[in-house]
């Protein structure tokens, strides 16, 4: 890392932000109902008046934090703070219930921590080198890349291929909105002059992850259970983390790894990293039968894959352009409004970029443990937040912070538009990650297919002539046809489990 | 869920439908066969085939489920899911709504402090805070975005009828 990005990282204006973020992620990721996505969301407006550095380290700050507080709501109330904590929240509720909520939070922190700082010495190893074999990559390779991107999105989604596919497809339609690349001819825009440029995408993911968490809430309107009592003291509970983390070390280890390099999927990220290593960890395990009962080992694994997942995000992001996941996805889209293409040719152009984003994570990681440790001790009152409060603040500032990047109302109207349309699709089951990746992939797909049709003369063919487009469309195509032998497996499954519902006439 | 997947079907092949429809009236480019209507046609026709794949799957299962017996445990999801409480849920819903779409309606002729005040009161009442307790959260909050977003940030936050008082 060159001198000069470290003295920028380390300036008092650089940390006061790293310290700052933090806070704020790991207070948003503590409180119920409100996801690390949705905290990205409503900082995105600030960052929009940042220079694009001490933008990419706010969001690398926030969401490493947001993961990991997520799990203290887990652990005192039985409600993953965000989705990425899901899957280990049985065993952390219950480990809580017996009262040992502080250490399992303290092992959970830690490691977060270790798995965030494996994931950046991969992300800085293994970047570079796929770099450099994507600098020759052209407008086929890149069609190609996207559009695979696209389908890993489905392909690692939790809900059932259709809705996939549709939410892949409602991302595309929004993305279609605006001046079209080719001829300039205006689409769906209904004579509404603010939506030529396309629908704005700041306002479309406050209204994606934000407007559609209030609107849930509100339908919701249900009391939390109170939280429960912290009993352990501080000293006893770090002897006993640091316990369980040496016994656990190979966990974590393996975790880290494999939480990275699930994160570096396109579409798969630190939710999917967590469900994956946990159950991995239970395979593996000497204690299967524990898992969900209370067992820490689960924890670990889940704790540190979910926190690696975030920098392994980064990688198709930073090496193609391609967001890992939804909060890659929102950064890309930051990196293009401050005029920066993330892409193989960032590494050489904007090394600065690059260096600062390994050093912002890596002094994130170590940032949240002293404030983590801080939260962890004020958790059962953070968590105590009521909604009622809480939510009119985020209304508020995901309507002005929307309107701050447009400065007009039509970005109030698409908040409120797509937030509906968020709600519903999570509340039939729509999972949102492909609609997103749709939104910010669709031009790229658009834009690199008509050049080159453009190119090549409308010959379908030159889409597989060079050797990289040819790989990658041909592994396009394997993600296809492994989707639709997963989409009539689902169908055949659903009927089994229906007919052996059926009463049975045996003796 | 079955009920709301048909519904969900239905809607996502009208979609399609529709965005297929306008969008074949794109004009083409010289010379190629692909256009501006190519993305939209796919992303319509995918709708439309994810629609269609819902309402069949739906429907198959409705029927195996009819035909096993399984009345019963719809009946006992409709009980569950009580009326009352459904209706008190779409009417908060509907309720924030109609708060964020009067906020876009209002925000230029109002300006925004009045308009975040009211919208604010009203959704923390939403919420279900008590008035005053709900102005107390109001007032500060509002003037704090001001100071965050219209000193600092420089956003041109509009002031409305209040224009006489900006500063």
């Amino acid at each position: 890392m060159e001198l000069d990005t470290l003295f920028r990282l380390f300036s008092p204006q650089s940390l006061t932000l790293l310290v700052l973020c933090t806070l704020y992620g790991t207070l948003v990721g503590a409180m119920p109902g409100l996801t690390a996505t949705m905290a990205v969301a409503l900082l995105v407006p600030f960052t929009y008046f940042m220079d694009p550095l001490m933008a990419i380290s706010a969001i690398v700050a926030t969401t490493t934090t947001a993961i990991f507080a997520g799990d203290i709501p887990g652990a005192l109330l039985r409600i993953p703070g965000t989705p990425a904590s899901a899957a280990y929240v049985e065993d952390a509720y219950r480990l809580s219930s017996t009262g040992k909520s502080r250490s399992t939070l303290l092992v959970s922190l830690l490691a977060a921590s270790i798995g965030g700082l494996v994931s950046v010495v991969l992300l800085a190893l293994i970047a570079p080198q796929l770099a450099r074999v994507a600098i020759g990559f052209s407008s086929y390779e890149v069609f190609w890349l996207a559009t695979l991107g696209l389908s890993c999105a489905v392909m690692t989604s939790n809900a059932s291929v259709i809705k996939s596919f549709a939410s892949l497809f409602i991302g595309l339609f929004i993305a279609s909105i605006g001046i079209d690349v080719a001829v300039g001819h205006p689409r769906f825009t209904f004579g509404w002059y603010e939506l030529f440029d396309g629908v704005s995408f700041i306002p479309a993911i406050i209204g994606l992850f934000a407007l559609s968490e209030i609107l849930r809430a509100v339908s919701t309107g249900k009391h939390q259970p109170p939280p429960i009592e912290i009993r352990e003291t501080l000293s006893r509970a770090f002897r006993e983390a640091f316990a369980t983390l040496a016994r656990y070390r190979s966990n974590v280890a393996r975790s880290s790894v494999a939480g990275t390099l699930i994160g570096a999927l396109p579409g798969a990220g630190a939710d999917i990293a967590a469900w994956i290593c946990y159950a991995f960890s239970r395979r593996f395990s000497r204690h299967p039968d524990r898992y969900g009962k209370g067992h820490i080992e689960g924890i670990v694994d889940g704790g540190s894959a979910n926190n690696a997942a975030i920098g392994g995000a980064w990688t198709p992001a930073l090496v193609f352009g391609i967001p890992g996941d939804s909060v890659t996805a929102i950064a890309i889209g930051i990196l293009l409004l401050n005029g920066l293409s993330p892409g193989p040719r960032i590494f050489t152009d904007n090394p600065e970029i690059v260096q600062t984003l390994y050093g912002a994570f890596a002094l994130t990681n170590l940032l949240m443990i002293p404030i983590g440790i801080a939260v962890i001790v004020l958790s059962s009152k953070i968590v105590r937040i009521p909604r009622r409060v809480l939510m009119p603040i985020v209304l508020l500032f995901s309507l002005v912070g929307a309107y701050a990047i447009t400065n007009s109302v039509v970005a109030v109207w698409i908040v409120l538009v797509l937030g509906i349309l968020g709600y519903a699709m999570e509340a039939t089951g729509f999972p949102l990650a492909p609609a997103i990746l749709g939104i910010v992939l669709g031009g790229i797909v658009e834009e690199n297919f008509m050049t080159s049709m453009i190119k090549s003369q409308g010959n379908l063919f030159a889409f597989f002539e060079r050797p990289w487009a040819a790989a990658l469309g041909a592994l396009t195509l394997m993600v296809w046809i492994f989707l639709l032998g997963r989409a009539l497996y689902e169908g055949y499954k659903r009927q089994r489990a229906l007919s052996l519902n059926t009463p049975k006439r045996e003796p | 869920m079955a009920r709301t997947d048909l519904w969900s079907g239905l809607l996502l092949m009208l979609s399609g439908a529709l965005i297929f429809w306008r969008a074949s009236t794109f004009p083409s480019m010289a010379g190629l066969p692909y256009g501006p209507d190519l993305f939209p046609s796919i992303a319509a026709g995918g709708l439309m085939i994810c629609g269609v794949l819902l309402l069949i799957s739906t429907l198959l299962t409705r029927q195996r489920a009819a035909e096993a017996g399984n009345a019963n445990s719809n009946r006992d999801d409709r009980l569950s899911q009580r009326p009352s409480g459904i209706r008190r849920a779409s009417l908060r819903l509907m309720a924030l709504i109609l708060i964020v779409a009067g906020f876009g309606l209002a925000l230029d002729p109002l300006g925004f402090h009045l308009t975040s005040l009211l919208a604010i009161t009203a959704t923390a009442l939403l919420f279900g805070l008590n008035a005053l307790r709900a102005l107390c959260l109001s007032v500060p909050l509002t003037f704090g975005v001001h100071l965050l977003f219209y000193s600092l940030m420089n956003v041109p936050l509009p002031w409305g009828v209040l224009t006489p008082l900006a500063w």
